[in-house]
C-alpha cells in the first residue's frame, strides 16, 4: 500500500487515485489485469496518468435510478399531430386558414415561407383512448401496440426546441447544440459512467433504414466531440461484421488470435518493465477485451438464443437484422449486458408530402416492436433501471404543405412544439405532462426545452447536470450549456 | 456479468472539480513553495486561482459582474468602497477577500455555494494569504505581453533549450535519464520528421557514419534531401490540416464532395520549401488580398474556407453567414493567437478581457466573403463551392486562351447569316405550313378575380394591375371571324422594367394551372361551347419541381405549368391545339380562363396576348409528342425468375396518380432524370419503373433508342410494346424500338428489371425527318409573337435540320466548346475568399444569435484591446490583421506557433493547453525558454526549419525514454523533461508506417484524395439518397495505398480505422489530438484488410529477402521497431514461426484464405503455408508497441 499523506492534497490525490484504480480495473476486465499486472506497475500507471486522469474521471453525485438509457431516435421529425398530440376539434377546421393568433408570423422554413395560405390539415387517423396511471391518454391508430403500454409511458407534450432544420436539430437533440463540436449524449453518459461490462463498448448505436422521406445522419451525432475519443459512440452494425472489424481474417482461428495476442502481450510486458509506460500496460489490457469482443459481440447479436415468444412479441421482422424490431431486441440485449447508452435511431419520418401513406408504413414499422421492448424490459426486471426515450428532433405543421386533399397532405417542420415520450429508469409511469393549444401550435402549459429533457436523463443516471464538466478551451462545458432544469413533475 | 453498481463501487466519492482544482494547485504550488519565504508570483500562483473561483463574477463580463466588484483588475480590487477593500495590499485585516474566503457563514463565505465552484482549500488560501502580505502585486498576464529573450541560463550545455531545462532540472535536484541508444534517436528522428521509421539500410547507413555530429546532420538530411523532403512535408502538415479543419465534403445535410485539395498542397509546398511562419500565416489568412496576388497566394486564403457549409433546404442564408463568419474567427484565434475568442460570442468573455464588441469586431473581418449561407445542391461532388477559382495546371492557361479563340471565331462564324439560307427557311416554312394561319381577333373584354384590374393595350395584350393576390382567375373575350380552328396561342410577355420576368411573383415567376376556353357564335350569346385541347407546346418550363406544362391538360392534376420566370429572362408562350375545331364565319367569341390558383401565392402573370388560328392537318400530323416528367416508382424486390412475369401495377396505370400505392410505395418525381442520359436507378436485384404522361395530336410510329440495366419492358396505355429480357450495365442506344402511338393521352411507362448490381435506364426518341421537333413547333407562331430569342431558336432547328453548312460551323463550335469544357473540367478549382465589394455590415450579435444584431452596437473592424493596438496605416482588412499578428508587437503568435513545435517533438506544449493562452489556460512550464523559442523563430526569420533543428539537436531531445522509478516518483507529469517523453503514433503514422514497412506505399505528392479499403456500406447507411458522398467507390490499385493524409475525408462518415486512433472529425479546428486505449484499436490492427494485406507483404519481402528463419525474424523485427531483437525476443518469434506452420500445414485452405486477404497481388514463388504462417508473425510485429509507439 501507499502511505497515507499527511499533506491534504496529497491525501485527496491519493483518495482519487484509488477509486481512478478501481474504476480502471473493470473498465479493463478486472481480474486478468489486476492479477498480471501487479502493484507495483499500477503504482507507474498512476503515477503517470493519475493527474491526466483526474480530469476525465467524474463521480455521480447521487444514487441513481437509472443504470443504463435505451435513447429511440426517430430521424426526420415525426408528426405529433397524427401519433400523440389529439386535437378531435381540428376535423372542424379542415382546409381553414391557420389564424394569424396561432402563428403569430414566426420563422418558417424556406420550404413553406413561400406559401400564399397554410391550410389547416387534421390528423386523418382516428385516436383512441387508452389507460394510464391518470385519466387515460389518446394515441393514435397507428400506434395501437405503443397504446397497450400507454400506462407504463410518461408523456411530454410540450417539448420545443430551438432548431428548424433537421441538421442543427438533431445535433442539438444528441450533443445539446445545433452547432458540430459537441460531445454527445452518449459520450456524456460513457465519460460519467464508465464501463458496466467489460466485454462490450459503452456506447452503441444503431441505425435502422426508413421506410419514408430520409434525412442524413453523420458521426457527431454518437462523436466525442472534445471528450477523449473512447466515449465515442460504437456503431452495431446489421450487415458486415457488427462492430467493424471484429472478424479475424479468413484463415484466422480463434486459436490463431491468441497465439498472436500472446506473443504480443509479451513483448509489451518487456517493454512495459523497461519504460515504466502505464499506456502499454493499458493497452495490453483493451486488447484482451477486444479479444473477448469478439466473442461477447456475435453472442450479442445473434438472436438465434431468443424464444419464439420473444419473437411473437417483436413481431416476426425482428427476425431480419437492422429492421426496428431486429434492433429494438438488440438494444434489450446490449442493455441486459450492462451497455449503457443505446442509441437507435429509426430513419424516415420527414413526411413534408404524401404523409398519410408514408406514416402508416413507418408507424408500423415502429409501433409493435418499441411496445415489445418495453413489455419485454418489464417482464425481465430491467424497466426500472432502463430508462427509455422515444421522439425526433422536432413536430411538425398543422397546416398543410403542398395541396391538401381529404386523403393526402403533408407537413412542415415543426419546432415549437412536439411530443416524446419516456418510461422506465426512474420515470414516473403512466401519466402526461404539458399542453398545446388547440391546433397543436404553441406550448400552452409546462414548456420543456431539449436542454431539460437532457438535465433529467443525467440526473436519473446520478448526475447533476451542472457539475458533470469537462474542462475545454479554457472552461468548464457541459451537456446543457448554460440552460436545463430537471423536469421533477415526470421522475418518480 | 457484474455491473459496476452491484461490485460495491462507492456512488459519491469528492467533487471532481474539488481534485482538479487540487491537483492544478499541486502542481503549481510545488514550484512555488521552495521555501516558507518565498514570493508567489501572480501570473503563476495567484491568477489560476482567482480565475477559477472568483473571475466568473468578478471579472471581465460586465453582464454578469456580482456587487459591482472586479477582482481582475488592480484599480478595481484595491479601491476603496465605502471604506471596505477588496484586496488591501500588505493587509490581512483589511482585505475583504481575505474575510470572505475564510468565513464558515454561508452568507459570507466566497465563493458561494450555487455558484457550484469549491471553497479555496489550505494551500490555495496559503497562496492568496502570501501574496496579500506581500503586496498583492498584480502582473499583466503573462501572454499578452511581447516576449524579449531571457538569457539562458549559466551552463555546460551548448543547446540554449538544454540551459533552459538544466537549470531546472538541477534546481529540482533530478538525475536526468541518460542518453538514450542511438538507433533509439535516429528512429526518433524518421518519424518525428518524416513520420516512417528508417529502414534498416536507411539506419546502417547512418551508423556507418564518422561524423561527430551526424545525428545532426541526419536531421538536415530528413528535412532538405528527397524523398525525405517530401515525407516531411506531409509529416508537418498534419496537425496543421487538423487545425484548419480540412476535410473533402460539407459535413451538413448532403455532406456534398467539395474541391479544396489545392489548398492541402499548398501546405505541402509550403513545409516543403520551409516557407517562412510569417509569410504562411498571412498567405492564408490574406492571401486574397495581397497586392498582385499569384494563384498560389489565393489558393493559400483556402484556409478560411474549410469550415462545414449547409445545403439544406429550409436554412436561411443570414443564420449560417453568421456561423462561417464565426468559425473563421474562432479557427483563426485558436490556431494562430492561442484564444478560445467564441466564448465571447454571446457575452463578454469570462476570463479572458474580450468584451462581446470586441469579439464582433474581430468576426467582422470574417463576415465579407462574396458567399451564400445557404448553398445549392447539385450532383457533381467535385464541386468548389463559391467563391472559388480555377488552378491551370501546366500548360492549361495557355490551351484555354486558345480554345477561347477558337470558340470565339466559331461563333462569328455562325453568326453570319447566309441570305439565301434565310430565303431558303422562308420559303420552307411558307410551304410547310401549308393552309395554318392565325385570324385578327381583338380583345372584346377582360377581368380578373381578386382585385387584379386587367387593362387592354392597343398591341392586343392585356395587362395586369393593382393588388397582386394570392390566386387569380384572368378571364378574356376574343372576337374574331373565321371557322376550322383548333390553334389558341397565349403569350405571357415579359416587362423589361420589371426585370424582364413575365411573372409578377417576387421573383418574376408564375404558374398557370389550366386555360379553360369557351366559344359561341358572335350572334348566340349563350350557346357557349367549350373548347377541349389535347395537345400542347411551351418553349420553356420550369423542371424542377415537375411543373411541365402538360400538366395544364385534362386530368393532369393541379400542379400546372411553371414559367420558370425566376431561373430564366423573357416572355415565354404557349401553343394549345384543340381536339375539335371551332370558330364561325359569321365571327366568334372565345372566351379564355387563365386559371393561376396553385399552393405558389402571388404567381400570377404581368401580361397576355392572346390569339387564335388554324392549322394544317398535315402540320397536325407532324407535331411532335407533348410529354411530362419521368416519375419513378420502386425498387421492389424481385427474384431473377419472376421479374419480367411479375405485374407490380405501374404497368396498367392511365396516370400518374401520387396517392396510388403499389406495395406501399408510390410514385416520386425525378426531376433530375432526362432523355438521352443514363439515368441510375437502385442497385441490387429489384424493378423500378420510370414513367411519364405523353399527348399524341396523331397516331403515329415513334422510333425510340433504349439502353437499361439489366433487362426492360415497355408498356403504354397497359399493353407491353417492347422487352428485352437481359444481363447488361446501361449505355445509350443499346435496342432500338417502334412504338405505335395512339392519338391521345397514354402513360409511358419504363419497366427496368435488375438482375444485381447497378441499376438504370436510357430513353431518346429519333424524330421523324419532317416533325416539328423541339424549337420547330416556333414555325406556326406569327414571327411578333416569337421574339428574338426563339426566332434564333427556330432558325438553329431549321439549320440543324437543313443546312449543312451551318450543321458543318455549328458543330465547329460544339467541338471547341466541348473541347473547353472537358479542359476546365479537368483543371482543378478550389475555394478561396473574395471579398464582397460592398462591405457587409456588422452588429453585436445579442446571446450571439443571427437573428438578434444589435441596432446601437454597430461594429467595426479591430483587435481586442488587450491584445494591443494595430500600427497606423494598417490596411482595415484581412490583410491588416494578418500582417499585425506576424509582426513583433504581437504578443501571441510566436509564442504560439513555437508552443506547437516543440508539442509536435515533446508530446506536450510548454504551455500544455496548446489551444489556450488566455487566462485560463495553463501557466508555461518554463515560461523564460518559451519566451527564448518564441523570439529565436522570429528573429530567425521564422525559420521552421531551423527550429526543428534547434529542438532536436537538444540532449532533452535524445534523452532515454524509459524512466526511472525515483524519476516518476519525484515528477510523475515530467515537467522538467528529465526523460523522453512516449507517445503513441498518430493514426495516420500507424497506417502509413505499416505500408511502408511492407513496401507497398505508393509516394506521390498532392492531388485529389483517395480512397483506400472500407468496409462496405458505412456510407450509405448514413447518408441522404440524393447525397452525391452517398456511395464509397473504393479506389483502385495505387490507390489503395497512398499516404493516410490523403485519404477521402467524409465528415458524417470519416474514415472509421483513423476515428479509431483518435483523429478528430474535422468539423471543426482541432489543436491537440487526444490519445486514448480501445478495444477498436486492436480490432483494426488485426482485421482491417489494409493491416492484413500489409502483414502479407511484409512476409513476402522478409521471405524474398533470404537468410534462415532467425536471420529473417531478425530483419522483419527490425524493419518494424528499428533495433536488432534480443536473443530472448528472437526466440519467441521463433517459437510462434513454428506453431504457426504446424497450424497452417495442417490446413492449408486456411493459408491459403488469409494470404489472398488484399488487392496486392500474392506472390507465386512462396508456399501459402510458408507465407500464411509468416504474415502471422508479421502482424503481430505491427502490433507490438516497439513498433507503434515513438519511444
Amino acid at each position: 500500500m501507499r502511505p497515507i499523506h499527511a499533506d491534504p492534497v496529497r491525501a485527496a490525490l491519493h483518495e482519487h487515485e484509488l477509486t481512478l484504480t478501481r474504476r480502471r480495473l473493470f473498465a479493463a476486465g478486472a481480474r486478468t489485469f489486476a492479477a498480471g499486472v501487479g502493484m507495483a506497475a499500477l503504482g507507474s500507471l498512476l503515477g503517470r496518468d493519475a493527474l491526466a486522469a483526474a480530469a476525465s474521471a467524474p463521480q455521480r453525485h447521487w444514487r441513481p435510478k437509472a443504470k443504463r438509457v435505451i435513447y429511440l431516435h426517430m430521424e426526420g421529425g415525426p408528426s405529433h399531430l397524427d401519433l400523440w398530440d389529439y386535437k378531435p376539434d381540428l376535423r372542424k377546421r379542415y382546409n381553414q386558414d391557420l389564424p394569424e393568433s396561432i402563428r403569430k408570423g414566426q420563422r418558417l422554413t424556406t420550404m413553406t415561407s413561400g406559401q400564399g395560405r397554410f391550410p389547416v390539415a387534421p390528423s386523418l387517423f382516428a385516436f383512441s383512448r387508452y389507460q394510464n396511471q391518470e385519466d387515460g391518454v389518446w394515441i393514435s391508430e397507428l400506434m395501437p401496440h405503443t397504446g397497450s403500454v400507454a400506462d407504463e409511458l410518461c408523456f411530454l407534450h410540450s417539448m420545443h426546441t430551438d432548431a428548424i432544420n433537421h441538421e442543427p436539430a438533431i445535433t442539438f437533440c444528441q450533443t445539446g447544440h445545433q452547432q458540430p463540436g459537441r460531445p454527445s449524449l452518449g459520450a456524456w453518459v460513457s465519460y460519467g459512467l464508465g464501463s458496466a461490462n467489460a466485454n462490450l463498448p459503452t456506447f452503441c448505436v444503431l441505425i435502422t433504414q426508413g421506410i419514408g422521406n430520409m434525412q442524413a445522419l453523420s458521426a457527431r451525432f454518437w462523436g466525442s466531440g472534445f471528450l477523449p475519443s473512447e466515449h465515442q459512440g460504437c456503431r452495431l452494425r446489421s450487415s458486415g461484421d457488427p462492430v467493424l472489424y471484429l472478424k479475424d481474417p479468413t484463415g484466422v482461428s480463434r486459436a490463431d488470435r491468441r497465439a498472436m495476442l500472446d506473443l504480443v502481450n509479451d513483448f509489451n510486458e518487456r517493454e512495459a518493465q523497461a519504460s515504466l509506460d502505464g499506456e502499454t500496460r493499458a493497452r495490453i489490457a483493451q486488447a484482451e477485451m477486444a479479444y473477448r469482443m469478439q466473442m461477447s459481440v456475435p453472442e450479442l447479436a445473434d438472436l438465434s438464443d431468443e424464444d419464439d415468444e420473444t419473437f411473437a412479441l417483436y413481431g416476426e421482422e425482428a427476425r431480419k437484422p437492422g429492421t426496428f424490431a431486429a434492433n429494438c431486441l438488440l438494444a434489450r440485449r446490449l442493455s441486459e449486458r450492462g451497455v449503457r447508452f443505446v442509441q437507435l435511431y429509426m430513419r424516415g419520418w420527414d413526411q413534408h408530402g404524401n404523409l398519410p401513406a408514408e406514416m402508416r408504413a413507418q408507424s408500423k414499422a415502429v409501433d409493435q416492436p418499441q411496445a415489445a421492448l418495453i413489455k419485454d424490459l418489464r417482464r425481465r426486471g430491467l424497466l426500472d433501471e432502463t430508462l427509455v426515450v422515444w421522439g425526433g428532433e422536432f413536430g411538425r405543421t398543422v397546416y398543410s404543405q403542398g395541396a391538401l386533399s381529404e386523403t393526402d397532405y403533408g407537413r412542415d417542420h415543426h419546432p415549437r412544439c412536439f411530443t416524446m415520450w419516456c418510461a422506465g429508469g426512474g420515470i414516473k409511469p403512466g401519466i402526461a405532462l404539458g399542453k398545446t393549444d388547440d391546433y397543436g401550435y404553441n406550448i400552452v402549459e409546462r414548456p420543456v426545452e431539449v436542454h431539460d429533457l437532457h438535465a433529467t436523463m443525467l440526473s436519473l443516471m446520478g448526475f447533476d447536470h451542472e457539475k458533470l464538466v469537462y474542462p475545454f478551451q479554457g472552461r468548464d462545458y457541459r451537456l446543457t450549456d448554460v440552460s436545463g432544469r430537471v423536469v421533477r413533475e415526470i421522475v418518480a | 456479468m457484474p455491473l459496476r453498481e452491484d461490485l460495491g463501487m462507492p456512488s459519491t466519492t469528492p467533487h471532481l472539480s474539488i481534485l482538479w482544482s487540487l491537483c492544478a494547485a499541486a502542481a503549481s504550488a510545488s514550484a512555488a513553495f521552495a521555501g516558507d519565504d518565498a514570493r508567489v508570483s501572480y501570473n503563476r500562483d495567484v491568477r489560476p486561482i482567482l480565475s477559477d473561483r472568483c473571475f466568473l463574477c468578478h471579472g471581465m463580463d460586465s453582464a454578469k459582474r456580482a456587487a459591482d466588484l472586479r477582482l481582475d483588475v488592480a484599480e478595481e480590487a484595491t479601491k476603496d468602497r465605502d471604506g471596505l477593500r477588496a484586496v488591501a495590499p500588505g493587509s490581512l485585516e483589511k482585505s475583504e477577500i481575505w474575510a470572505r474566503i475564510q468565513s464558515s457563514d454561508p452568507d459570507e463565505h466566497m465563493p458561494p455555494a450555487e455558484s457550484n465552484k469549491p471553497a479555496l482549500d489550505a494551500r490555495e488560501k496559503e497562496i492568496i494569504r502570501r501574496w496579500i502580505e506581500q503586496g498583492a502585486e498584480y502582473e499583466p498576464h503573462w501572454a499578452f505581453t511581447p516576449p524579449t529573450r531571457p538569457a539562458p541560463p549559466a551552463g555546460p550545455a551548448e543547446n540554449p533549450i538544454d540551459r533552459f531545462l538544466d537549470a531546472h532540472i538541477a534546481a529540482k535536484g533530478l538525475v536526468p535519464a541518460p542518453q538514450a541508444d542511438e538507433t533509439r534517436i535516429v528512429r526518433r528522428l524518421f518519424l518525428d520528421l518524416t513520420g516512417l521509421p528508417p529502414t534498416p539500410e536507411e539506419l546502417d547507413e547512418h551508423m556507418a557514419s564518422a561524423a561527430p555530429d551526424r545525428l545532426d546532420r541526419l536531421a538536415t538530411k530528413l528535412m532538405t534531401e528527397e524523398p525525405w523532403r517530401t515525407r516531411h512535408a506531409e509529416r508537418m502538415a498534419l496537425p496543421w490540416l487538423d487545425a484548419a479543419r480540412y476535410a473533402d465534403t460539407n459535413g451538413i445535410h448532403m455532406d456534398a464532395g467539395r474541391t479544396l485539395w489545392p489548398w492541402r498542397d499548398w501546405v505541402l509546398d509550403a513545409y516543403e520549401s520551409n516557407m517562412p511562419f510569417d509569410q504562411f500565416l498571412v498567405e492564408q489568412l490574406a492571401g486574397d488580398l495581397l497586392p498582385g496576388a499569384t494563384v498560389a497566394q489565393k489558393v493559400a486564403s483556402g484556409f478560411n474556407r474549410n469550415h462545414v457549409i449547409t445545403d439544406e433546404g429550409g436554412a436561411i442564408d443570414e443564420e449560417y453567414l453568421v456561423e462561417y463568419a464565426a468559425d473563421r474567427a474562432a479557427t483563426t484565434a485558436s490556431v494562430f493567437l492561442g484564444l478560445t475568442m467564441n466564448c465571447a460570442r454571446c457575452h463578454d468573455h469570462k476570463f479572458d478581457p474580450i468584451s462581446q464588441d470586441e469579439y464582433y469586431s474581430f468576426y467582422a473581418y470574417f463576415n465579407s466573403n462574396e458567399e451564400p449561407g445557404l448553398y445549392s445542391q447539385l450532383p457533381d461532388p467535385k464541386r468548389a463551392f463559391e467563391p472559388f477559382m480555377e488552378v491551370p495546371g501546366p500548360g492549361q492557361a495557355e490551351r484555354r486562351a486558345e480554345l477561347s479563340a477558337r470558340i470565339e471565331a466559331a461563333a462569328r462564324a455562325l453568326e453570319q447569316d447566309d441570305p439565301d439560307e434565310a430565303r431558303q427557311r422562308e420559303e420552307w416554312l411558307a410551304a410547310a405550313l401549308g393552309s395554318s394561319r392565325w385570324v385578327d381577333s381583338r380583345v372584346a373584354s377582360a377581368k380578373a378575380t381578386n382585385g387584379v384590374e386587367l387593362e387592354v393595350l392597343g398591341d392586343g395584350s392585356v395587362l395586369a394591375k393593382g393588388p397582386n393576390p394570392d390566386k387569380s382567375d384572368y378571364e378574356v373575350e376574343l372576337s374574331f371571324a373565321g371557322a376550322g380552328l383548333r390553334l389558341l396561342a397565349l403569350e405571357a410577355l415579359a416587362d423589361p422594367a420589371h426585370g424582364d420576368r413575365p411573372g409578377r411573383a417576387e421573383n418574376g415567376n408564375a404558374v398557370v394551372s389550366r386555360v379553360v376556353a369557351n366559344a359561341r357564335p358572335a350572334d348566340q350569346p349563350d350557346a357557349w361551347k367549350e373548347i377541349e385541347f389535347e395537345w400542347l407546346w411551351v418553349d420553356h418550363e420550369q423542371v424542377d419541381g415537375g411543373y411541365h406544362a402538360v400538366n395544364m391538360l385534362p386530368g393532369m392534376g393541379d400542379d400546372g405549368w411553371a414559367l420558370g420566370g425566376h431561373q430564366r429572362e423573357g416572355s415565354r408562350v404557349l401553343v394549345l391545339l384543340a381536339k375539335e375545331p371551332f370558330g364561325w364565319e359569321g365571327g366568334t367569341v372565345l372566351r379564355a380562363r387563365i386559371e393561376q390558383r396553385t399552393i405558389h401565392a402571388r404567381h400570377t402573370l404581368r401580361q397576355v396576348r392572346l390569339r387564335a388560328g388554324a392549322i394544317d392537318d398535315a402540320v397536325a400530323a407532324r407535331l411532335p409528342l407533348a410529354k411530362g416528367g419521368w416519375h419513378v416508382v420502386g425498387p421492389f424486390d424481385g427474384t431473377r425468375a419472376d421479374m419480367y412475369e411479375r405485374r407490380i401495377g405501374p404497368e396498367d396505370a392511365a396516370t400518374i396518380d401520387r396517392s396510388a400505392r403499389f406495395s406501399e410505395q408510390g410514385w416520386a418525381y425525378r426531376a433530375d432524370f432526362v432523355d438521352g442520359r443514363v439515368n441510375a436507378t437502385a442497385g441490387g436485384s429489384n424493378i423500378v419503373y420510370a414513367a411519364r404522361q405523353v399527348f399524341a395530336p396523331s397516331e403515329r410510329e415513334v422510333e425510340v433508342s433504349l439502353g437499361s440495366d439489366d433487362g426492360v419492358q415497355v408498356y403504354l396505355g397497359g399493353k407491353l410494346v417492347h422487352e428485352n429480357r437481359v444481363d447488361r450495365g446501361a449505355q445509350p442506344d443499346q435496342d432500338k424500338a417502334r412504338i405505335l402511338v395512339p392519338r391521345g393521352r397514354h402513360l409511358l411507362v419504363f419497366k427496368i428489371v435488375n438482375t444485381g448490381g447497378a441499376g438504370g435506364y436510357y430513353w431518346r426518341e429519333l424524330p421523324r425527318v419532317d416533325e416539328f421537333a423541339g424549337a420547330m413547333v416556333a414555325a406556326l407562331l406569327p414571327r411578333e409573337a416569337r421574339g428574338k430569342a426563339l426566332d434564333a431558336e427556330l432558325a438553329d432547328a431549321w439549320r440543324t435540320r437543313f443546312s449543312p453548312s451551318w450543321r458543318a460551323r455549328r458543330e465547329a463550335l460544339d467541338s471547341a466548346r466541348g473541347d473547353l469544357a472537358a479542359l476546365e473540367a479537368a483543371m482543378p478549382r478550389t475555394m478561396v475568399m473574395r471579398e464582397r465589394e460592398a462591405r457587409r455590415e456588422t452588429h453585436t450579435l445579442m446571446r450571439g444569435r443571427y437573428d438578434m444584431p444589435d441596432a446601437k452596437r454597430k461594429r467595426e473592424r479591430g483587435i481586442p484591446a488587450a491584445l494591443g493596438r494595430l500600427p497606423a496605416g494598417s490596411s482595415d482588412d484581412r490583410l491588416g490583421l494578418a500582417r499585425w499578428m506576424a509582426s513583433a508587437e504581437n504578443p501571441l503568435v510566436a509564442r504560439v506557433a513555437a508552443n506547437r513545435l516543440w508539442e509536435q517533438f515533446f508530446a506536450t506544449g510548454l504551455v500544455r493547453t496548446t489551444e489556450d493562452f488566455g487566462l485560463q489556460g495553463e501557466y508555461p512550464l518554463h515560461p523564460e525558454l518559451l519566451d527564448w523559442l518564441a523570439v529565436e523563430y522570429r528573429e530567425s526569420g521564422w525559420d521552421t526549419r531551423r527550429m526543428v533543428a534547434l529542438i532536436t539537436s537538444s540532449d532533452a531531445y535524445r534523452r532515454s525514454s524509459n524512466a526511472s522509478a525515483e524519476l516518476l516518483e519525484r515528477d510523475p507529469q515530467n515537467t522538467a523533461l528529465a526523460w523522453f517523453p512516449r507517445k503513441r503514433l498518430p493514426a495516420e503514422h500507424i497506417r502509413d508506417q505499416a505500408l511502408h514497412v511492407a513496401g507497398l506505399l505508393v509516394e506521390k505528392q498532392g492531388g485529389p484524395s483517395v480512397k483506400p479499403y472500407q468496409p462496405e456500406g458505412l456510407w450509405q447507411e448514413v447518408a441522404m439518397l440524393q447525397s452525391n458522398t452517398r456511395v464509397y467507390e473504393r479506389g483502385m490499385g495505387d490507390e489503395l495505398w497512398r499516404r493516410s493524409l490523403y485519404t477521402y475525408w467524409k465528415r458524417a462518415a470519416p474514415p472509421p480505422s483513423m476515428l479509431t486512433f483518435d483523429a478528430p472529425t474535422r468539423e471543426f479546428c482541432n489543436i491537440r489530438r487526444t490519445s486514448t486505449n480501445t478495444p477498436l484499436q486492436a480490432l483494426v490492427l488485426w482485421n482491417d484488410e489494409q493491416f492484413v494485406e500489409a502483414a502479407r507483404v511484409l512476409a513476402t519481402r522478409t521471405l524474398d529477402e533470404g537468410g534462415d528463419d532467425r536471420a529473417r525474424l531478425a530483419r522483419m523485427f527490425r524493419r518494424c521497431a528499428v533495433r536488432a531483437p534480443q536473443a530472448e525476443e528472437l526466440d519467441k518469434l521463433e517459437a510462434a514461426l513454428a506453431r504457426f506452420r504446424q497450424r497452417y500445414a495442417a490446413a492449408p485452405g486456411d493459408a491459403q484464405a488469409l494470404v489472398e486477404v488484399g488487392e496486392a497481388p500474392v506472390a507465386a514463388n512462396h508456399a501459402a503455408v510458408e507465407l500464411a504462417a509468416w504474415t502471422m508473425v508479421a502482424s503481430s510485429l505491427l502490433n507490438i508497441d516497439a513498433t507503434i509507439v515513438r519511444s
